[in-house]
């Protein structure tokens, strides 16, 4: 009976101990944020480094708060519970390290092919991790209210801060890492709107890349691709939301001009689109593959590819 | 006495099991196998990554195709010779299928998503 008693003991004990494991308490007088430097930040970088948060590259010298340590601090912060997780090292979270019995992170950042799950902000699959981009933004129109989604990679689980035109900022969570549904501010007047998203990599803003939506009290749907056939090399779109004047891309490249359409039909050579001729020359005719199709004009763009299968 | 201890034992092993924490299992996308010629490459400028056209593309199957594969710099394992998308070069190495990595910038400003056969995990060159 006694044996019996001391084996249930030891197991449970053992057990606890690995799932909590205390910690010795590190105080900190200051707030740091990015730009922050001296002792304090050497500490705090140095209990990132040995909680598993923070991984200092070589030829970086602790103390100062840059990036990579705005980063593991909210990274911390997540995985605390200390909301919103933005990597700024105030009193509450001054308060939760002097206090708090934490969680060991025991499982390095994952750099495999599996979605990084126990991330807040993974990235999509192939794409590079620790960065916030965004693609575009779906529907091109919208009222204000009207929920919009954006495309891209590196978005937070717990907070991002989405802008219109640099102001009128939006929270929103992501379920993914790689979409948001966002609300259109009642703020705004009709007009068009950049777009950008921050989190805790930093902001999405690019200056190759520009993503706008139309703000409008009667918005147009974009196109939308209902079927398609293929006859010798003439392609036609059936659907509806084409304008008078279209713009072709697909993975045989773009159209060369302006594609006309009465509204529900479009119509266009394959060997007008830009990498036909490039790709002809190695397939000769003799290859099956799939042909992607995005139109564009004044009203957006399909918000998938439509697919056609073609001999090339 | 000793079957005893030994159930005893055995329950405890069993309890310690329960008690402690089970890491959750990434179910892994199998990869397959890819090979090819290359015909023409296009970078994908939003990702970062690279859409690689191949002709003739064999996926270890009977038909042999034509179609395009993405590379990442962040993620695909390059074996020599390091010949990546340059066009005439042979590449053979394995994919995930299916995983969409091409964000394409296009003229009016954003990005659109190119599909394509599959994402590279490891690929060598000639």
């Amino acid at each position: 009976m006694r044996f019996f008693s001391a084996s249930i003991l030891l197991s449970i004990t053992f057990a606890l101990g690995v799932l909590t494991i205390p910690v010795s308490a590190e105080t900190f007088n200051t707030n740091l944020t990015t730009g922050s430097r001296g002792t304090d930040v050497t500490r705090l970088q140095q209990f990132l480094v040995s909680k598993g948060f923070l991984e200092m590259p070589v030829a970086v010298a602790y103390g100062y708060f840059g990036t990579l340590t705005r980063a593991a601090v909210a990274l911390w912060q997540v995985a605390n519970g200390i909301t919103p997780a933005l990597g700024y090292f105030g009193p509450i979270s001054r308060q939760a390290i002097a206090t708090k019995t934490e969680t060991v992170v025991t499982t390095p950042p994952s750099s495999d092919f599996s979605t990084s799950v126990e991330n807040d902000t993974p990235a999509a699959l192939g794409m590079r991790a620790n960065q916030i981009v965004l693609f575009r933004a779906f529907p091109f129109e919208a009222r204000t209210g009207d929920l919009i989604t954006l495309d891209g990679s590196g978005f937070s689980k717990t907070a991002n801060q989405i802008y219109f035109d640099e102001s009128h900022p939006v929270t929103a969570t992501s379920t993914d890492g790689i979409t948001l549904k966002v609300p259109v501010p009642t703020t705004l007047t009709n007009g068009e709107y950049k777009l950008s998203v921050s989190n805790v990599w930093g902001s999405s803003d690019n200056p190759d890349t520009k993503v706008i939506i139309r703000v409008t009290s009667n918005p147009q749907p974009g196109p939308i691709i209902e079927s398609a056939s293929i006859v010798g090399d003439t392609v036609t779109l059936v659907g509806s939301g084409f304008a008078s004047a279209n713009n072709l891309f697909t993975t045989l490249g773009d159209s060369s001009s302006s594609v006309s359409s009465n509204g529900t039909t479009l119509t266009f050579r394959i060997a007008d689109l830009s990498m036909y001729d490039e790709v002809r020359q190695f397939t000769l005719g003799k290859y099956q593959e799939a042909l992607w199709i995005y139109v564009q004009n004044e009203h957006g763009v399909n918000k998938e590819p439509y697919k056609l299968d073609i001999i090339i | 006495m000793k079957k005893k201890r030994l159930l005893v034992f055995v329950f405890s092993l069993a309890l310690t099991g329960v008690l402690l924490p089970v890491s959750s299992a990434h179910a892994l996308t199998p990869e397959l196998p890819f090979g090819g010629i290359v015909s023409s490459r296009l970078p994908c400028r939003c990702s970062g990554t690279i859409r690689i056209r191949f002709t003739p593309l064999y996926l270890g199957g009977p038909v042999v195709t034509s179609g395009a594969m993405i590379y990442s710099p962040f993620s695909t394992i390059l074996y020599a010779d390091l010949n990546i998308g340059v066009s005439g070069k042979w590449h053979n190495g394995s994919y995930l299928p299916g995983v969409q990595a091409c964000w394409v910038l296009v003229p009016w400003g954003d990005c659109l998503r190119l599909p394509a056969i599959g994402l590279m995990t490891k690929v060598g060159t000639n």
